[in-house]
C-alpha cells in the first residue's frame, strides 16, 4: 500500500460530509413521516363527524351520511345496531335509535377485517340512506379497540 | 396499536428503507470520493440491504390479521417483492466481490431486480395501503 492510498482509518467518513449529513437528515425526516402519516390519517378518520340521532331523523333518503353503530346483529349482507353519538375524542354514547344497513363484498373495509364485523363491534359506516331509513354502506371502518363506549 | 396500524407504519418505514437503499449508491456511491473509500461509503447500503428482507417479514406479521380485507393480488405482489429482496441480497454479495470485468453485467442485473422490487412494492402499496384508503377512500 502506498503512502497516499487512503486506508479505512485515515479516509474521510461519509457522515462527516455535507452530502452525507443531508442524506441522514432526509432519511430521518422520511422515517418520522412514515410513522406519523398513518397515525394522522387514523386520527383524521376517527374525527369524522358522525350523524347524531336528530340529524339522522331529519336526513332524507338518498342523502350520504356517516354513522357510528355498536353492532347487535350481523351477517354477510346486513348489519344492525345501536346508533352511537360522539361525545368527545374517541368517546361515544349509545342512543335509543337502531340503524340497519346493507353491506356487500364491494363495501370498502378501510380498517379491520370482515371477521371483526360481529355483534359487540363498533363500526363507522358511510353510505347513502335508502327508503326505510336503512343505510347502503359503501365504506366501513372497524373502531373496536380505538374508541370507548361506556 | 392495532395490527392494521402496525402493518401500515412498518410498511411505510419499509418504503423509506427501499428508497434509501436504492438511492444510496447514487448519492454517496462511486462518484463521491470525498466521503471515504467505496467500502466505507457503501456500508449503509449493505446494512440496509441485509435488513430490508427480514423487516419485510416483520411487516407481514401484523398484516396477517387484517389479511381478509387486503387485495389478494397486492399480497402476491408483496410476497414476490420479498422473495426478490432475498435474490437481491445474493446478487449484491456477488457484485461486492466481483472482478472489474464482471461488475458491469452484475450491476445491471442488480438494477433490474431493484426495479422489479420497486414495481411490485409500489403495486402492493396502491392495492393494499390502509393509509391511502383512509386519506382518499
Amino acid at each position: 500500500m502506498t503512502a497516499d492510498t487512503p486506508t479505512l482509518e485515515t479516509s474521510p467518513r461519509w457522515w462527516a460530509t455535507r452530502r452525507g449529513q443531508l442524506l441522514l437528515a432526509a432519511v430521518t425526516a422520511a422515517v418520522i413521516t412514515a410513522v406519523a402519516i398513518p397515525r394522522v390519517a387514523m386520527r383524521r378518520m376517527m374525527d369524522a363527524r358522525t350523524a347524531t340521532e336528530d340529524a339522522l331523523a331529519t336526513a332524507a333518503p338518498g342523502e350520504r351520511v356517516d354513522v357510528a353503530i355498536e353492532i347487535a346483529s350481523a351477517n354477510e349482507e346486513s348489519l344492525s345496531g345501536v346508533l352511537l353519538e360522539r361525545v368527545a375524542d374517541a368517546r361515544y354514547r349509545r342512543t335509543q335509535r337502531t340503524v340497519a344497513m346493507r353491506w356487500t363484498a364491494a363495501t370498502q373495509l378501510v380498517m379491520g377485517s370482515r371477521d371483526e364485523i360481529r355483534p359487540g363491534a363498533v363500526v363507522q359506516a358511510r353510505g347513502r340512506l335508502c327508503a326505510g331509513a336503512a343505510l347502503d354502506a359503501d365504506r366501513l371502518v372497524v373502531l373496536t379497540g380505538h374508541v370507548e363506549v361506556p | 396499536m392495532s395490527g392494521a396500524m402496525l402493518a401500515a407504519i412498518s410498511g411505510w418505514i419499509l418504503a423509506v428503507g427501499l428508497v434509501t437503499v436504492i438511492g444510496w449508491p447514487y448519492v454517496l456511491g462511486r462518484s463521491f470520493r470525498a466521503a471515504g473509500t467505496l467500502q466505507v461509503r457503501m456500508q449503509p447500503h449493505y446494512v440496509l440491504g441485509y435488513g430490508l428482507a427480514p423487516f419485510a417479514f416483520v411487516h407481514a406479521m401484523p398484516g396477517m390479521t387484517p389479511a381478509a380485507m387486503a387485495d389478494p393480488l397486492g399480497l402476491y405482489l408483496a410476497t414476490g417483492a420479498t422473495l426478490l429482496a432475498m435474490v437481491q441480497i445474493g446478487v449484491g454479495l456477488v457484485l461486492r466481490d466481483a472482478h472489474r470485468e464482471a461488475r458491469r453485467a452484475i450491476r445491471r442485473c442488480h438494477l433490474a431486480v431493484a426495479s422489479a422490487i420497486v414495481l411490485a412494492a409500489g403495486a402492493h402499496i396502491v392495492r393494499d395501503s390502509v393509509v391511502l384508503r383512509m386519506l382518499w377512500g
